[in-house]
């Protein structure tokens, strides 16, 4: 699957059995509808689904950009924000094919949607940081250096 | 046993005639009234050519066209064990002469088709949905219903069938289009001088026919379908002598877990249908909705043993309508104990999601990375990385070129 932002092809990260694709360009991640139902029916979050549909509120007309197109379906994505205070965006695939997470506002999202008060979200949310923690363990973590290098 | 056989050919035969039958008065109504005065024949030359065609590809071609337009994949032992096993499996109980061909389809949606126009050159396919949500018991019942419709020819009958009823929609369609777009009925009713009314009435009839005919076929498609599928439950119920794994699976199938898909149905603006998918245009379809799902669930758990007369019994019970297996059938069933529930498999949802979606990118050649800190790193071969930081450890692995 191809990155939606800047095309390059995405890898898989497995952890626990539920995977997300990620983009090593620019750092975005994309959380697979059907991986968000595993990770749901694996936590026994049966209304997980809706509760995440009313977390997720249309946003107003005015995109903040041109919008992105669905990796799965390659329609064009809502960009829906997630709880109140300052906007804070993600992607959302108008099918249900999934939702894309900035590679800059990861942690941001991430944050609003543990704090949203709804047990799924709050472990989707802490399943996104455990898999892209804000820093590395010290002892792993280079002196920078890209991600990964290209021949 | 061939007695039951042939008797259910004989009835299959005779829907087949019905059928053709009102595809070739529909053909010659069709000519007659956008042509009157012997478009008619022109019409039914039509129907004639579009049937031998159709069934022709459908013949020779449908099961390559089904299989290219699902993008199913075709896997070998290594690639997906266990789905591999229980089709072998069920094609030793069910005494099928040639293994099937096995492909995997990658669609979140749970389902199962059955392909091939004879027993020896057959196919299953497999949605990575279904793989993923079904356990090994649910999975061999699943496979024992499509392996049941192999083995008695189900396929063949219900794909030209299908076809015919393709061909009777299509022409009832472009007729009733032509009628109220082109004008045909109003150029004739101001051609017509002295028989003004005979006509009219004639043309009603035709118009009333392109309405009734799709019906018509509908009926006579179901009839044979549902029939069909009750008897590929009982068949597979007697290849796995567990009902209960062929009816958990099809109440899992029918009642999915929650996924973001039904959170945001109410906006999404439509959804893609598939038009090889209908009706068994190409294939079985496991999950048409003839008959009832719930209602097979039931007759399954209504069993109280795994024979013929044991399902004959319970779907007397169920439906409150005469059995639905043969005679002759029942007369040789052999009583048969049902098999103890067997022990969970052990495995996860998620598990067994991540072998079918592995089972995929195998195929796609994607190279696999176990990291130590528990992750596993999937890359596909386009990125074309020559090494790989892993993002939650950030320990770097080399890639093999
Ligand atoms: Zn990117
Ligand atoms: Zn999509």
């Amino acid at each position: 699957m191809r990155c939606p932002r800047c095309r390059a092809p995405m890898i898989i990260v497995e952890r626990n059995e539920i995977e997300l694709d990620h983009c090593l360009e620019c750092h975005g991640v994309w959380f697979d509808g059907e991986e968000l139902a595993l990770l749901f029916t694996s936590l026994g979050a049966q209304d997980a689904g809706r509760r995440l549909a009313e977390i997720m509120a249309p946003r107003g007309k005015k995109p903040r950009e041109r919008a992105l197109a669905c990796p799965r379906c390659g329609r064009k994505m809502d960009q829906v924000a997630v709880g109140s205070g300052a906007e804070v965006l993600l992607d959302r695939c108008r099918r249900g094919d999934g939702i894309w997470f900035d590679g800059g506002e990861l942690h941001a999202v991430a944050a609003r949607l543990g704090a949203s008060g709804a047990e799924g979200f709050a472990r989707a949310a802490a399943f996104v940081e455990e898999v892209f923690p804000r820093t590395l363990p010290p002892e792993a973590a280079p002196a920078g250096g890209p991600a990964a290098e290209e021949t | 046993m061939w007695d039951q056989i042939a008797s259910n050919r004989r009835k299959s035969v005779t829907l087949v005639v019905m059928m053709a039958a009102v595809l070739f008065v529909l053909g010659y109504a069709s000519g007659e009234l956008v042509a009157p005065g012997g478009g008619g024949y022109v019409g039914l030359l039509v129907a004639l050519v579009l049937w031998v065609g159709l069934s022709l590809v459908a013949y020779f071609q449908g099961d390559r066209i089904f299989l290219g337009i699902s993008q199913a994949r075709r896997i070998r032992r290594e690639d997906h064990p266990r789905l591999w096993n229980v089709v072998e499996e069920m094609k030793i109980a069910s005494g099928l002469e040639v293994m099937p061909e096995i492909y995997i389809i990658d669609d979140p949606s749970p389902n199962a088709f059955a392909t091939g126009r004879t027993p020896a050159r057959a196919a299953v396919a497999v949605t990575t949905g279904l793989l993923g949500m079904l356990d090994r018991a649910q999975l061999q019942g699943v496979i024992a219903h499509e392996m049941a419709h192999i083995r008695n020819r189900d396929v063949l009958l219900m794909i030209l069938l299908g076809v015919m009823l393709g061909a009777v929609v299509m022409i009832a369609d472009l007729v009733v289009r032509a009628v109220f777009w082109g004008g045909v009925g109003r150029s004739r009713r101001s051609s017509s001088s002295g028989g003004g009314q005979a006509q009219l009435i004639l043309l009603v009839a035709a118009i009333v026919l392109m309405i009734v005919a799709p019906i018509l076929a509908r009926l006579i498609y179901f009839a044979v379908s549902r029939r069909r599928e009750y008897l590929a439950d009982a068949c597979g119920t007697q290849f796995t002598r567990y009902p209960e794994g062929l009816a958990s699976a099809l109440e899992r199938i029918a009642a999915p877990g929650p996924t973001l898909k039904s959170a945001t149905r109410a906006t999404a603006p439509m959804y893609i249908i598939n038009p090889l998918r209908r009706e068994g245009m190409a294939a079985h379809n496991l999950t048409a909705t003839h008959p009832p799902i719930q209602e097979r669930v039931k007759i399954l758990r209504a069993m109280a043993g795994a024979s013929y007369t044991d399902y004959n019994a319970a779907f007397r019970q169920v439906t409150r309508r005469a059995g639905v297996i043969p005679p002759a059938e029942l007369r040789e069933a052999v009583p048969t104990r049902i098999l103890e529930a067997a022990a969970p498999d052990g495995t996860t949802r998620q598990g067994r999601a991540r072998q079918a979606g592995d089972a995929l990118l195998t195929l796609s050649d994607y190279v696999f990375v176990t990291c130590a800190c528990g992750n596993r790193l999937k890359i596909p071969p386009e990125a074309q990385f020559t090494r790989v930081k892993c993002p939650t450890c950030g320990r770097r692995h080399e890639l093999a070129p």
